[in-house]
Order: C-alpha cells, then sequence, then structure tokens
C-alpha cells in the first residue's frame, strides 16, 4: 500500500505540473490539442491523488504499521470507525487530504468553468496546479505519509483522545476544504484577469464557488465549536485561539465579497474591489495554513511540532505578490461602469458591509500578530486572548448586525429619505421596542439588551421584506405558502441570503444568550450529595467505570431536578489513555426546552438553556469534581447550522431546474415585475 | 429631519461606540446581576470556600482573565490540570483576604511575567495592541467617506482602453436613467437568466419614483 501511496504521488505531482505547464505552453504555442491533454491531465492528476488517500485509508483500516504514519496515530485498540478518519488525525496525513481534496475541487471547478471563460481556463488550470504542486512537492519531500516505521510495533500509538469524538468525522474534512478552496474563486478571477477578460466573464464562476466554499467553512467552524463545546470540557466554543482565528478570517473576507459580488453583478461596480477582496481570501488562507503548519503562534490546535511552517510561510508571500502583480497589471481595465448614486443606497450599505467585515478581520490579524510583535520589538512575551477579541471585536460584530436589520430595506441606486423613512420605521421601531420590552422584564445587562435589539431588526427586516414581496403576490391570485415560493424562487439569490440572515440570528441569540448569562459552579460531590445552581439541583448518585486496552473510562450518574421535579438523568463521562497521559472528557448536555412539544426529543425542542455537566476529576475516595454549567440559549447556536444549509441551498440550486418545476419562465418574467411594481402604487 | 440624521448616523453611531470600548474594562465578563436567588447551602463546594455568588461570580471573572501558564492558551476556567486548580484557589483565597483584582493580577504577573494575562495591559508598549484598532477603524471611516464621495461624484479619473466612461450623477435626468435602465436590460444577457434583473429594475423603478 505504501508503494501505491507513493507511487500515486510521484504520479499526480508529474501531471499536475504537465497540466499547469502545458496549458499555458498551449495556448502560447496555439496547440488547442495540448492544452486539451493538459486539462485532462489535471483530471487525471485528482484520479490519482484519490487513489494516494485510498492507499492511507486502507493502510489504517488494516494496521499497516509498517507505515511511521499509521503506526503514529492508530493502535488496535481504537474502534474500528476512527481508523476510517485516522488519516488525517496529524500532519502529513492532513497535508495529503488537503491536496488530494483541493485536486478534486480543482477538478470539478475544470471541468464546470462556463463557456463564456473558455479563454482563461487554460490559466485557471494553470493556477489551480500551481497550488497543486506546492503542495505535492511539500508531501513528497518534507511530509512523506507513505515513509516507513521507525521501529518495530505491532500495536501503534493511536489517534489523540481529543478526536476520538463523532466531529472527526465531518468538522476535519469541512473545514480544510473549505479553507484550501478559497483558491477555487480566486483562480477564477486570476486566471481571467491574465487571459485579460476583464469584463465579469468570471463573476458568476466565482460567485457561485466562493458560496459553495463559504458554506463548507460556515458548517467546519460551526461543527467544530459544537465539537469543543462537548469535548474540551469548560463548556465554551469559541476562544479566539489562534488558530481558530486563522480560520475565521478567510470566511470573513468571503462573507464581504459575496455581499459586494452582488453589487457588480446588478450595477458594474465594485470591480477591482472584488477582485482585490477574492485576493485577500485566498492570501489569508495562506496565512491559515503556514499558522497551522507550525507556525510561531502557541494555540491547543496545532499539529504538534512540525517543522515545515517556514515552507508555508514562502507560499503565502509568493501567494500575495501573484495577486498583487496580477492586480496592478489589469488594474487599468477594472472601472466601475456607474458612480455611486446615493449615500442612502444599497450599494453604499454593502461599502459599509465590506468595512466592517475586513475590519474584524483586520482586527483579529492584529491579536493573532500582536504577541510576535510585542516578543519582537519589546522583548516581552505576552498573551491576546478572548478578553480583548470580545472587547474589540464584540462592537464591530453588534455594527455588522445593526447595518443587516437596514441594509437589506435600502433600494438600489438611491432613495429619498421621506422613502427610507417608510421602509425603515419598522425594524427601527422594533429594535427600540424590544430593549425597551427586555429592560421591562428585568434583563439590564446592556450590551445583551443592545445585541436583542439589533437582531429583532434583522428579522423585522427579513419579514418586511418578505411580507411586501407575498402580498405582491397574492395580488396575483396566489395564496400566501405559494405566494412566498414564487417569490423566492423569483430572486433566489437574495431570499436564500435572507434566510441565512435567520441562520445569523439564531447563532447572535446563542452567543449573546452564552456570553452574558452564563452561570457555573465547580464542586466536588459525595455520592448521595446535591448542589444548587439557580433553578437547578444536582444529585450525584453513584461512578461506574470500565477498563480498557487504552484507557480507562469513568461515568457519573447524576439526577438533576428542577422545582423538586426530575427532569434528567445524566452520565458524565471522563476517560484516561495511559498511553498518552492524557484525559478526555465528554460533557453531558440536557437542553432545557423554552416551550415542551409533546412528542419531540428533547434536543428538538426550542431550548432555553442547557445544563451542561463535565466531571472534571474522579477522586479515589468515590467523589467527583464536577463542572455544573447553564448556558442559556446554547441550543440556538446549533439550529442556526440547518437554517445556515438550507439558505445556501436556496442560493445556490442550479436556477433551471428548480425553475422548471415551479413557474413557466416566460410568465415568471412578465408578471413578476408587475407584481413588484404594484406594490407601491 | 431628525430622522436623517438617525439614518445617516447609525453605522457611525455603532463604530463611535466601538472607539469608546476600551474604556469599559471587562464589561464583556462582567457577572449578571439581579438573579441571587436564595440558595441553599449544599455540601462539598471546593474551589472557593465561600458560597456567595457575587464573590463566586468576581473569581470566575478573574479565571477568564488570567491564562494557564502551562497550557497553550487556555484561560484558567478552560483548564483543569493542577497549576489552574492551585491559581484558583490561590485567587480565591486572595479576594477572600479584600484584595482587589489589579492586585491578584500584578501577584501572577509577578510570579509568570505578563504572558499570564488574557489580555495585554494598558500600559506602556502594551497599549499599542489597544490603540491600534480603534484608530484603524477611524482612519478607515473617514477615508471610507472620501471614497464613497468621490464614487458619488463620478471618476475623476482618466478613461483608459476604452473602457466605459463614468456618468456624473448631476447630468443624468430621469428619463435618461430609465434608458439606460432599458440599455443595460438589452446588454445583460447572463441576468436575464435567472430573472434577478428584471424583477429588481422593476422594483427600484418603484422606489425610487415614489420619492
Amino acid at each position: 500500500m505504501a508503494d501505491l501511496g507513493t507511487m500515486s504521488m510521484f504520479l499526480a505531482l508529474a501531471l499536475a505540473v504537465y497540466a499547469g505547464v502545458g496549458s499555458v505552453a498551449g495556448v502560447k504555442l496555439g496547440s488547442g490539442d495540448l492544452v486539451m491533454s493538459a486539462r485532462r491531465s489535471a483530471y487525471v492528476a485528482g484520479l490519482a491523488l484519490t487513489v494516494a488517500v485510498g492507499a492511507l485509508v486502507y493502510a489504517f483500516v488494516t494496521h499497516d504499521f509498517s507505515i511511521e504514519y499509521v503506526r503514529g496515530h492508530s493502535d488496535r485498540a481504537q474502534s474500528q470507525a476512527f481508523t476510517w478518519v485516522a488519516m488525517y488525525a496529524g500532519n502529513e496525513g492532513s497535508l495529503l487530504y488537503i491536496t488530494a481534496i483541493f485536486t478534486v475541487m480543482s477538478m470539478v471547478a475544470i471541468y464546470v468553468t462556463p463557456r463564456r471563460l473558455e479563454p482563461s481556463r487554460p490559466y485557471i488550470i494553470a493556477i489551480l496546479m500551481g497550488i497543486s504542486v506546492f503542495f505535492l512537492t511539500v508531501l513528497v519531500t518534507l511530509a512523506d505519509p507513505f515513509a516507513p516505521a521507525l521501529f518495530d510495533d505491532d500495536r501503534g500509538i493511536g489517534v489523540n483522545p481529543l478526536l476520538r469524538h463523532p466531529g472527526m468525522f465531518i468538522h476535519p474534512p469541512l473545514q480544510m476544504a473549505g479553507l484550501v478552496g478559497v483558491a477555487i474563486p480566486f483562480a477564477f478571477v486570476g486566471g481571467a484577469m491574465i487571459a485579460g477578460q476583464t469584463r465579469d466573464q468570471w463573476l458568476d464562476a466565482a460567485r457561485v464557488s466562493a458560496i459553495a466554499v463559504w458554506a463548507t467553512l460556515s458548517a467546519g467552524l460551526l461543527i467544530g465549536a459544537w465539537w469543543a463545546y462537548t469535548i474540551l470540557g469548560w463548556g465554551g466554543y469559541w476562544s479566539w485561539d489562534p488558530i481558530e482565528n486563522v480560520a475565521i478570517m478567510p470566511w470573513l473576507v468571503l462573507t464581504a465579497f459575496i455581499h459586494s459580488v452582488m453589487v457588480q453583478q446588478r450595477r458594474g461596480m465594485f470591480r477591482m474591489w472584488n477582485i482585490a477582496l477574492l485576493s485577500m481570501a485566498f492570501v489569508l488562507s495562506q496565512f491559515g495554513l503556514f499558522i497551522n503548519r507550525g507556525g510561531p503562534v502557541v494555540s491547543v490546535h496545532s499539529f504538534g511540532a512540525s517543522t515545515i511552517g517556514g515552507v508555508f510561510l514562502g507560499f503565502m508571500l509568493f501567494s500575495l505578490l501573484f495577486a498583487l502583480i496580477v492586480f496592478l497589471w489589469r488594474y487599468p481595465m477594472l472601472r466601475s461602469d456607474r458612480p455611486l448614486e446615493s449615500f442612502l443606497s444599497r450599494e453604499a450599505s454593502f461599502l459599509v458591509n465590506n468595512f466592517l467585515f475586513l475590519g474584524v478581520t483586520f482586527v483579529t490579524l492584529w491579536g493573532v500578530l500582536f504577541p510576535l510583535f510585542s516578543e519582537f520589538a519589546n522583548n516581552e512575551t505576552v498573551t491576546v486572548s478572548a478578553p480583548w477579541y470580545n472587547q474589540i471585536n464584540g462592537p464591530i460584530l453588534l455594527a455588522i448586525v445593526i447595518l443587516m436589520g437596514v441594509g437589506p430595506l435600502l433600494p438600489w441606486r438611491r432613495t429619498t429619505l421621506t422613502s427610507a423613512q417608510r421602509w425603515l420605521s419598522i425594524p427601527i421601531g422594533i429594535n427600540l421596542g424590544t430593549m425597551a420590552l427586555l429592560w421591562v422584564w428585568g434583563v439590564h445587562e446592556l450590551w445583551a439588551i443592545v445585541g436583542f435589539g439589533a437582531l429583532a431588526m434583522v428579522m423585522s427586516a427579513v419579514l418586511e421584506e418578505w411580507y411586501r414581496g407575498t402580498m405582491a403576490q397574492r395580488r396575483a391570485g396566489l395564496n400566501f405558502a405559494t405566494g412566498w415560493w414564487r417569490m423566492v424562487s423569483g430572486n433566489r439569490p437574495r431570499h436564500g441570503g435572507y434566510i441565512v440572515h435567520i441562520a445569523i440570528i439564531a447563532l447572535g441569540i446563542g452567543i449573546i444568550g452564552t456570553n452574558f448569562f452564563h452561570q457555573r459552579a465547580d464542586v466536588v460531590l459525595a455520592p448521595g450529595e446535591s448542589f444548587s445552581l439557580d433553578e437547578y439541583r444536582v444529585e450525584y448518585i453513584s461512578t461506574e467505570n470500565e477498563q480498557r486496552v487504552d484507557r480507562i473510562s469513568e461515568w457519573a450518574n447524576v439526577d438533576v431536578y428542577k422545582d423538586n421535579k426530575q427532569i434528567a438523568s445524566l452520565t458524565p463521562w471522563r476517560a484516561f489513555y495511559p498511553v498518552f497521559n492524557m484525559a478526555s472528557v465528554r460533557a453531558s448536555v440536557h437542553n432545557v426546552p423554552l416551550v415542551d412539544i409533546p412528542g419531540l426529543p428533547s434536543y428538538l425542542d426550542p431550548g432555553l438553556e442547557d445544563l451542561y455537566l463535565v466531571p472534571s476529576e474522579f477522586l479515589e475516595d468515590g467523589r467527583v469534581v464536577l463542572r455544573i454549567s447553564i448556558n442559556p440559549a446554547a441550543w440556538w447556536l446549533w439550529v442556526s447550522g440547518p437554517i445556515f444549509v438550507i439558505g445556501t441551498m436556496i442560493a445556490l440550486w442550479p436556477a433551471p431546474l428548480l425553475e422548471r418545476r415551479t413557474v413557466p419562465a416566460r410568465t415568471r418574467t412578465s408578471s413578476t415585475p408587475r407584481a413588484a411594481s404594484s406594490v407601491g402604487a | 429631519m431628525s430622522y436623517a440624521v438617525i439614518i445617516r448616523t447609525i453605522p457611525i453611531v455603532a463604530l463611535l461606540l466601538a472607539l469608546t470600548f476600551p474604556l469599559f474594562d471587562g464589561v464583556s465578563v462582567r457577572a449578571q446581576t439581579g438573579d441571587a436567588t436564595g440558595n441553599d447551602v449544599s455540601p462539598g463546594f471546593t474551589i472557593g470556600p465561600d458560597q456567595d455568588r457575587a464573590f463566586e461570580k468576581r473569581a470566575q471573572s478573574l479565571e477568564k482573565q488570567l491564562i494557564c501558564p502551562i497550557c497553550p492558551g487556555e484561560t484558567l476556567d478552560q483548564s483543569f490540570v493542577q497549576i489552574s486548580q492551585d491559581m484558583k484557589r490561590i485567587l480565591r483565597e486572595k479576594l477572600q483576604e479584600g484584595q482587589n483584582e489589579g492586585q491578584i493580577k500584578e501577584f501572577f504577573v509577578a510570579r509568570y511575567g505578563t504572558s499570564v494575562l488574557a489580555a495585554p495591559p494598558r500600559t506602556g508598549f502594551n497599549l499599542v495592541t489597544w490603540i491600534v484598532p480603534p484608530i484603524g477603524i477611524a482612519l478607515g471611516v473617514v477615508v471610507l467617506f472620501f471614497v464613497m464621495r468621490q464614487m458619488r461624484r463620478g471618476s475623476v479619473n482618466p478613461v483608459a482602453g476604452g473602457v466605459v466612461a463614468m456618468v456624473p450623477v448631476d447630468s443624468v435626468d430621469g428619463e435618461l436613467d430609465d434608458y439606460l435602465a432599458e440599455v443595460d436590460r438589452d446588454l445583460a444577457i447572463d441576468d436575464s437568466l435567472d430573472g434577478d434583473h428584471d424583477d429588481d429594475q422593476g422594483e427600484d423603478n418603484d422606489r425610487s419614483s415614489e420619492a
């Protein structure tokens, strides 16, 4: 298997080099055959890497400990399911995964490149394959996952205990795919620039691929947060750790891009700006790889002692230079078609949106880099951690949410104040009303009130838009449900976006709830003793344990009472892994419902708060050290995930497919505008 | 008129809030008040000998501002290793003795260095951490304002390479506007595929005609 894997990697490297060089050479020499063969070898490179991944997975599943990487990251004792995914548990294997997924994504991107981008396609292939070649070179020279074992060993070391969690099946693949995938929209735009297709021919391809990559990143981040929540044992899900930061920065820039690209699509403005955003996202994703692979910053998540950071730093600087040169070269051809007509327009609100998202990005980057800067310039080690980010980024994020409640209601081009007043009075009224109501209800946490008010405003903006759109359809004789659906399918990117806004509201509720109203206690309980926190009483009954080859698991049986009524029996769990001298906990979480819907499992009921239990230690005399947390609104964090996915799918679903099913195209295009214009009449 | 002011200033007010934020030290971790329910005294409370809720909140707020010295980047409240359990106990003892947050932080800084603080102190060189983001954002607002103003006036740069020139707003009256929209629609072959363009054009006209 090792031989097959190594051969596939070398084959992929050769093919990728040929594809990259050949497609450009083919254009220069005017040889269509060469371009075609280059493109096909890019496809084969993707296949070869798939084979290499398959070989590594096979080696893991069959416990082939003659490969050092397999020996170091698995053992015979671990459950069989995890051997299927152990290949990306360490530096070398995850790099192979990244290379393979990137090349396969490139394969798809090259295959589906729109016809109008045909002149750019060879250059797009060259950029994508250039990146693949870099990854492959690192793989075969510095981080060979198929290197032979250093010792004769039939047991294996095993995988890091923190990675033995269901999240392992989803979070790392999505997160890594999302991060490297940022290069794909960049390649579209970069290729188009090189080929001189500067009149927006790249727009659809870049927009669709950016949204797809953005959604992948969103899902990866959210699942990672959930993983951290259940396994790290402190009850949080995001700690502004450097690795988390470098993962969120490309996401933030892409978020800015998928908003401002709409302005380009509609109004032919912001061309340079959008290209700059994609370049920034791409360079930041390379920065993420650098920090992740043995960068100079301490983090809980980094890949141990990996020494290949410098190579990634070099590649990042090269990417930056490349993007800059291409950009400056084509700069004169990228003027806007139209001027900005008014500060009070959707275009202007998108500009402010972009400014705020970049603000969060640069604050975050500054926070990641300052410790290095301080050590270098001031010779003092400092930590920049959650309290700093919360204070600096918190208000900017709040401003973004406020803008979300206003921007969607501003019309394109320009509006007058009187008309803006009409559209905006409802959301602003709802914002103030929500804040007043919360104050009356006894919530006196200032920033939480402001945040909830802003979220209410976002919701009302979406509902106002939908109400107006649906009413217009109703005048055409449709009922509410079909009217709503007709409106959504009439402009799916926009309404999918609104559904994503709703997901952000859910996320915001969760973030504000858990940050401002969190309660906790760390207690030691003997069997039979109980502890009360707020309305809950937690009674520790007993401990059970189980010895396995690789670990000693212990769990506590705990009963939870609310108002003297038992609401749950929980078993928070902890395992000690002697080989790693490391323990791993699994929190036991009970979602206390806000509304109890009969027949639904408790985790599906709209959540009021989580009662969260984690055993930090089992003492020898039978007592347990227990962390009891009440995490208000934590349920909303996770429910935002499915809403995100639905919204993105609606926005991205291939147009003809959906439209054929709903409304014949001709009726739609003729009826919709008229219906819409009757709104204001 | 006051309404106009509100609409124009919403983003600016939000940003000003951002600028003042470093003044509110620890506001994001300040304990929630008004929930002091009468808890019955339960047995077995370890970390911190006091049952008092307000006291515990202060202690927990401090835990979030201190880093465990041996675990990379984890605050005390995230970490369960021996040294951070000891530090949690010490900080509670000191709070009990009546020391304030500043004194307790100083104590740990003297022992483990500045990096034990989860956020750099607002003094000396480290003040730079706190000042750069607000200044950067303030400068950004200024730049954004001028960029938008320039975009509004139409591009002042000479047109290069046969690209469509920007039309200054003032010279365009309503009729010409509609005509240009018509031309746009005809040119935007791709937009007509998803129906986006037409749909919105209708809305645009409608909203701007309301004025």
